[in-house]
């Protein structure tokens, strides 16, 4: 009964999807790689796992025309948050820039134009995460247009990757106290958590910032056991 | 971190004690290496654990208490306050283990050991701030408080300022001949003299008129009949302060600055008038010369401007101390001078005696006046009455020169505090058999004598009298010890309130009660515990640490405590007195910076770190 119920776990359905996935396409080495390292049991502690906490800048919600205007990572290893580890990546695609997007976040032509390609940034995004978990605030973001760069250059569709998602665990908890209507962004989230303000529309900044949310989460979740890392991606749907 | 960083993490750390003090590519790359770690609370930092690499911590939101294993708090950490510092050098031994638990959920930046290591090699002089013992670290506080430039003309050397030329002649030679030697080749107004390659003596130019032209002497005799003998020298690495009260002591106005046998210079009373801080020697001069105690009263402001120098020009505590106790002297001795002109000569043998912090050369703004007269043993009742009349004016004067009275009546005006040596010796017998409340409390005042006028072989007698009593009663230490460790100094600075170890909070910090006075009733113990004769409390520590009763390490930290605790207080006391107000002890936690409450922290638990010690050293079980 208990292995029945277990088999509908998301995090069992999703390693059953990345075995298939593996096993039917012809995925590019630095995908594969990465796909094959981790693979976390349900009651695995969160903490025995490394995380890529990352944030996306982009013109855009629409996926299908907006376009990546800045990645920015940083690593969490042992439950420290490593700024040795961050990486900041301004994307070379100056041909598809918003000028207006571009005056809100901050970034100017200039540094779309010195940005590197969004192939040298994505392998590094994928080499950095080998062996980790990915983390963001409101992943969806980011998992569409990870998707949709690898439908564009790879032809791969449903990408399992592995997220746990910051502003969905907020949700979930919200709704477990009848809150619904709690602001969810993450300045916001921040604040009731009495973390630092950051300034944000910077992707590094708001990568550290929810790395920081993400510690946080875990002690108000669990504040004397250890959080078992199955219920952080149960609460990441 | 990649061009574009976190200017949030850089900016917060960048205004914290020390990396203010650190350029800004130098943050940067430090800042590159931080790690961030979140505590919920009730959550611990074992600082002890071995196979972690060490860091420092800066608590960005949230608080931590830091406990001693035995549960004893240690301190407790809001935004911006650091810890984990002391191991970051594994040869430290000062330190028990200790750990921090977040009392609140918590934010911490951790700054590993080896991007501080780093950053020393590449910045050598930055590595002082970080130093992991409070020590190092108190002493760099002072440092940054008062910087090179600024220290003052007491802190310097004589050979600094010692420009003066000098003639060098010989024994044999001719006064003619010394006299063109000085006018016409050097021309300087002084010259020394040797003889077999000693220097034998001194002559200036007014010398020569007092003693060769007015005396009408031959200048064709030898220098030496006219010359000083055994002149006063100085070394170049003295004090110019020691200088000056040589120079004042002696009403002598050129020193010759001497070096293995070798005249390097001349250090006349020019060289100390042409700096304003030498204004010191004019007052004590002026006092001396006073003829009433209205004019002497008039001098408070002027003694207060020398002290306001004195703080402002960052010179160290314990001279700021020693000069006011010069001052002090001065007024005292003239008012003497004064009451007996007018009472006429005394009757007997007598010495005037200072006590308390007077007695230990530690004036400052605040000090009232502690002192005593003994009389010799033949002292009839008529004679006390005359040194009665004269203890009143002597102690009235004092308070008129702002000097208050001594609220506990330890003065010479006191019939008791105005005795025969044998009386004062039955005291301290008494005081020692018995060390009761009162007692104590009369020893403790009386514990530091200091002749000032009269004879000074009483003080000796009694000071003997005191150490072989104490010699025959062990006891007497570990009343005095319990008596010391009775009030504890605060755990530190927290939300703008001082938290006691009770774990009250006060709105003010009795910086005297609750820190200077720890300090010297520790002193005062570890002084007694080796007979050191020497009052002060740097010297009593010093004593004890050379006869082994103290460590190298307690030593170096209870002195940097004490030296940053004075000059933190006076100035309190110079804020205080700019603003027109009565300085007091009460030191408002508002006024504190970051980097005074961390530095009052450090210094709170050297204090009671001795008092534990003491307390298993000389306490009885």
């Amino acid at each position: 009964m208990k292995s029945f119920i277990h088999y509908f776990h998301p995090l069992m359905r999703i390693m059953r999807e990345r075995e298939q996935f593996l096993a039917d396409k012809n995925v590019p080495e630095f995908i594969s790689d990465n796909l094959l390292q981790t693979v976390p049991a349900l009651i695995d502690t969160a903490e025995s796992f490394d995380y890529l906490v990352l944030d996306f800048e982009t013109t855009g919600l629409d996926v299908e025309n907006d376009l990546i205007l800045s990645i920015g990572w940083v690593e969490i290893i042992n439950s420290q948050i490593d700024l040795a580890s961050c990486k900041h990546h301004y994307i070379n695609s100056k041909s598809q820039i918003k000028p207006v997007t571009a005056v809100i976040n901050h970034i100017t032509p200039q540094m779309l134009n010195e940005g590197e390609s969004i192939h040298d940034a994505i392998k590094a995004l994928f080499n950095a995460s080998k062996g980790k978990i990915l983390v963001a605030h409101g992943c969806i973001v980011e998992a569409q247009f990870l998707q949709k760069y690898m439908k564009r250059n790879f032809q791969l569709t449903a990408l399992p990757l592995l997220w746990i998602d910051t502003l969905s665990i907020e949700k979930h908890m919200a709704m477990s106290v009848n809150n619904p209507d709690i602001d969810l962004t993450l300045a916001t989230t921040r604040e009731r958590y009495n973390l630092p303000e950051y300034n944000s529309h910077n992707a590094l900044a708001d990568a550290v910032s929810t790395a920081e949310l993400f510690l946080a989460q875990q002690k108000k979740l669990q504040p004397h056991n250890k959080m078992r890392f199955g219920q952080l991606y149960k609460m990441s749907q | 971190m990649p061009q574009s960083l976190l200017p949030n993490i850089m900016t917060f750390i960048s205004q914290i004690d020390p990396f203010d003090k650190i350029d800004k590519a130098e943050l940067r790359e430090l800042c590159a290496h931080v790690k961030i770690s979140y505590l919920g609370k009730g959550e611990k930092v074992d600082l002890d654990e071995d196979d972690k690499e060490k860091s420092l911590y800066i608590v960005r939101t949230g608080s931590m208490e830091q406990r001693k294993t035995d549960g004893v708090l240690r301190a407790r950490l809001g935004p911006e306050d650091l810890f984990g510092f002391t191991f970051l050098n594994s040869d430290v031994n000062d330190n028990e283990g200790y750990y921090a638990t977040a009392i609140e959920n918590t934010l911490l930046y951790l700054i590993p050991h080896s991007a501080l290591q780093t950053l020393f090699k590449h910045s050598p002089h930055v590595a002082e701030h970080f130093a992991s013992q409070a020590q190092v670290r108190l002493k760099s506080a002072l440092d940054v408080v008062w910087s090179n430039k600024e220290k003052g003309l007491f802190l310097r050397r004589v050979g600094d300022i010692a420009t003066g030329r000098i003639a060098i002649v010989t024994a044999d030679m001719s006064i003619r001949k010394v006299a063109h030697e000085m006018r016409n080749v050097l021309r300087t107004s002084c010259a020394v003299i040797y003889k077999d390659n000693n220097i034998v003596g001194l002559i200036t130019d007014r010398d020569m008129t007092k003693r060769v032209i007015a005396d009408g002497v031959s200048v064709d005799q030898p220098i030496e009949d006219v010359m000083t003998a055994s002149p006063h020298i100085i070394k170049p690495d003295d004090l110019v302060l020691h200088a000056a009260s040589l120079m004042m002591q002696y009403n002598i106005r050129n020193l010759p600055v001497v070096k293995d046998n070798k005249v390097i210079g001349l250090l006349t009373t020019t060289h100390l008038v042409q700096n304003h801080r030498m204004q010191a020697i004019f007052l004590i001069d002026k006092i001396k010369y006073a003829g009433s105690t209205s004019v002497l009263a008039s001098f408070t402001p002027e003694r207060q401007a020398i002290f306001e120098a004195l703080v402002e020009g960052k010179v160290a505590p314990e001279t700021i101390g020693k000069v006011m106790t010069m001052i002090m002297d001065a007024y005292n001795r003239r008012l003497i001078q004064i009451a007996i002109d007018k009472l006429g000569p005394p009757p007997c043998e007598f010495s005037w005696i200072v006590a308390g912090s007077h007695a230990r050369n530690e004036v400052h703004m605040l000090s009232d006046q502690d002192n005593a007269i003994v009389l010799a043993d033949s002292a009839t009742d008529n004679d006390k009455i005359y040194f009665k009349h004269l203890a009143n004016l002597v102690t009235h004067g004092l308070d008129r020169c702002h000097y208050s009275l001594c609220s506990g009546n330890y003065m010479a005006s006191t019939p008791k505090w105005c005795q025969t040596v044998s009386i004062w010796k039955a005291y301290y017998k008494k005081w020692v058999a018995n060390p009761e409340y009162e007692c104590l409390l009369n020893i403790s005042v009386f514990l530091e004598i200091r002749t000032i006028y009269g004879n000074a072989d009483y003080e000796t007698e009694l000071r003997n009298e005191l150490h072989s009593n104490i010699k025959n009663n062990r006891e007497f230490l570990s009343s005095l010890v319990k008596d010391a460790v009775n009030t504890n100094p605060p755990l530190g600075i927290f939300n703008k309130l001082v938290l006691e170890k009770s774990g009250e909070n006060k709105k003010t910090l009795d910086v005297k009660k609750y820190a200077i006075n720890l300090i010297i009733d520790l002193a005062r113990i570890y002084g007694l515990a080796v007979e050191c004769d020497l009052s002060a409390t740097d010297e009593r520590f010093k004593a004890a640490n050379e006869k082994g009763v103290l460590s190298d390490d307690s030593f170096k930290n209870i002195l940097g405590a004490y030296k940053f605790i004075l000059s933190f207080r006076f100035n309190h006391q110079l804020v205080a007195l700019k603003q027109g107000e009565e300085p007091n002890n009460n030191i408002n936690p508002d006024h504190f910076g970051s980097f005074e409450r961390k530095h009052l922290k450090d210094a709170f638990r050297i204090i009671a770190d001795l008092q534990e010690a003491a307390k298993v050293r000389f306490g009885s079980r």
